[in-house]
């Protein structure tokens, strides 16, 4: 498959329109349409290094975006995900259709993604050893990701962490990394090379701004990694840095809340939740500054 | 008398004194201390009634209001039931 960015803007509007176009992302083939500009524009920024096929015969997950018909086509306009003539959220305002796709692709995952232990987490890697992120939503989970991408870590996931039951190694799903309100200028401030895609206002979460995964992220997608750490962030204006360890029990049951699928997966999920425990000692990391956050990272990676 | 509920395989794993076992029957995962832990490797050989267990872990006397809880607490977790 060639790089989404081979394909001409006519041929992409084109693919979108027809809803021709495939994208793969790790182990998903995302089949997307939309005729929605915005879309198109925003694909092409984020997802230009990601592999892109016309017409493949397969996908695993099916994302049509549209504008929904009648009165809302005139006044405030709006987008609906469409799966197979049902819409099965709200419709949002039209310029939150980029986010809505990454909404849409992360419910499928969640919903349907279970040959995996899915942990609500981000992972990053560094020399062969993930490090892996659980958080709440306002932990920082997040900007601390994209800070450590911005600054070498090869780039797993920013959302969900895809655990393999087989092997007990990371699947990576590199994905644009989703940044909210303030973080969006953090992050811009200490990676200004860092690709952002368009900053949308009012969405349920805030100001929302999605910056691209790391090129040599995606060409990697395929390379699984083992985990070494799990690091429950937690940010704190002004913190001094803390790394305190968590005993591994109580780090069981914490993995396990942010886990989307850990019931489902009976037996399965508790085996593979006890290898990540034993493979990857847990600790709750307060930080203040990024800088003292990433010399951290740096060190941990640096261990034997 | 008291027994493993039919079907628990006591699939668990343990760090330092603490444990995260299986419950085959609920599909819930519980964190037990050692002594919770060790129960229910007695009632894995087989029933015994609280005195027996009392006797195998060597609860002393001022303990037994302990152990009659925890066996009532296990049972509400469906890992054991009276025979």
């Amino acid at each position: 498959m060639s790089p989404l960015s081979d394909l001409a803007r006519p041929a992409l509007h084109a693919a979108l329109r027809d809803g021709n176009l495939c994208l793969r992302t790790g182990p998903f083939a995302l089949r997307v349409r939309s005729t929605l500009p915005a879309m198109a524009e925003t694909l092409a920024l984020l997802y230009a290094d990601y592999p892109a096929a016309l017409d493949a015969p397969f996908a695993d997950f099916h994302i049509h975006l549209r504008r929904p018909r009648g009165l809302r086509r005139w006044v405030r306009p709006q987008v609906a995900f469409d799966m197979d003539g049902t819409v099965p959220f709200q419709p949002l305002p039209l310029a939150q259709a980029f986010p809505m796709f990454e909404w849409v692709c992360n419910w499928y995952i969640s919903a349907r993604a279970h040959s995996y232990l899915l942990i609500h987490a981000a992972a990053v890697e560094k020399n062969g050893r993930v490090a892996i992120l659980p958080a709440p939503p306002g932990s920082g989970k997040s900007t601390l990701c994209a800070a450590l991408v911005c600054a070498g870590w090869r780039l797993l996931t920013d959302e969900m962490t895809l655990l393999r039951l087989d092997d007990g190694r990371v699947q990576p799903v590199p994905r644009p990394v989703s940044l909210k309100n303030a973080s969006i200028g953090v992050i811009r401030a200490f990676a200004p090379e860092a690709v952002f895609g368009p900053e949308v206002a009012d969405t349920t979460k805030g100001t929302i701004a999605h910056m691209k995964a790391p090129r040599d992220s995606v060409l990697r997608a395929a390379e699984a990694a083992a985990p070494a750490w799990i690091v429950f962030p937690r940010y704190e204006a002004n913190a001094s840095l803390r790394l305190e360890p968590i005993a591994a029990a109580r780090a069981f049951t914490r993995v396990a809340e942010n886990c989307f699928n850990y019931g489902l997966l009976g037996r399965e999920g508790f085996d593979a939740l006890g290898r990540l425990v034993d493979a990857a000692p847990a600790h709750e990391l307060h930080y203040g500054q990024l800088p003292e956050a990433l010399a951290l990272f740096d060190r941990l990676a640096a261990t034997p | 008398m008291w027994k493993l509920l039919e079907g628990q395989t006591l699939n668990c794993r343990g760090w330092d004194d603490e444990f995260m076992v299986y419950n085959d029957v609920s599909g819930d995962s519980h964190l037990l201390g050692i002594d919770a832990m060790e129960l229910l490797r007695r009632l894995r050989s087989g029933p015994a009634s609280e005195e027996m267990l009392a006797e195998a872990l060597a609860v002393a006397p001022d303990e037994r209001e302990g152990l009659a809880l925890t066996l009532e607490q296990l049972a509400g977790l469906f890992l054991i039931e009276r025979l």
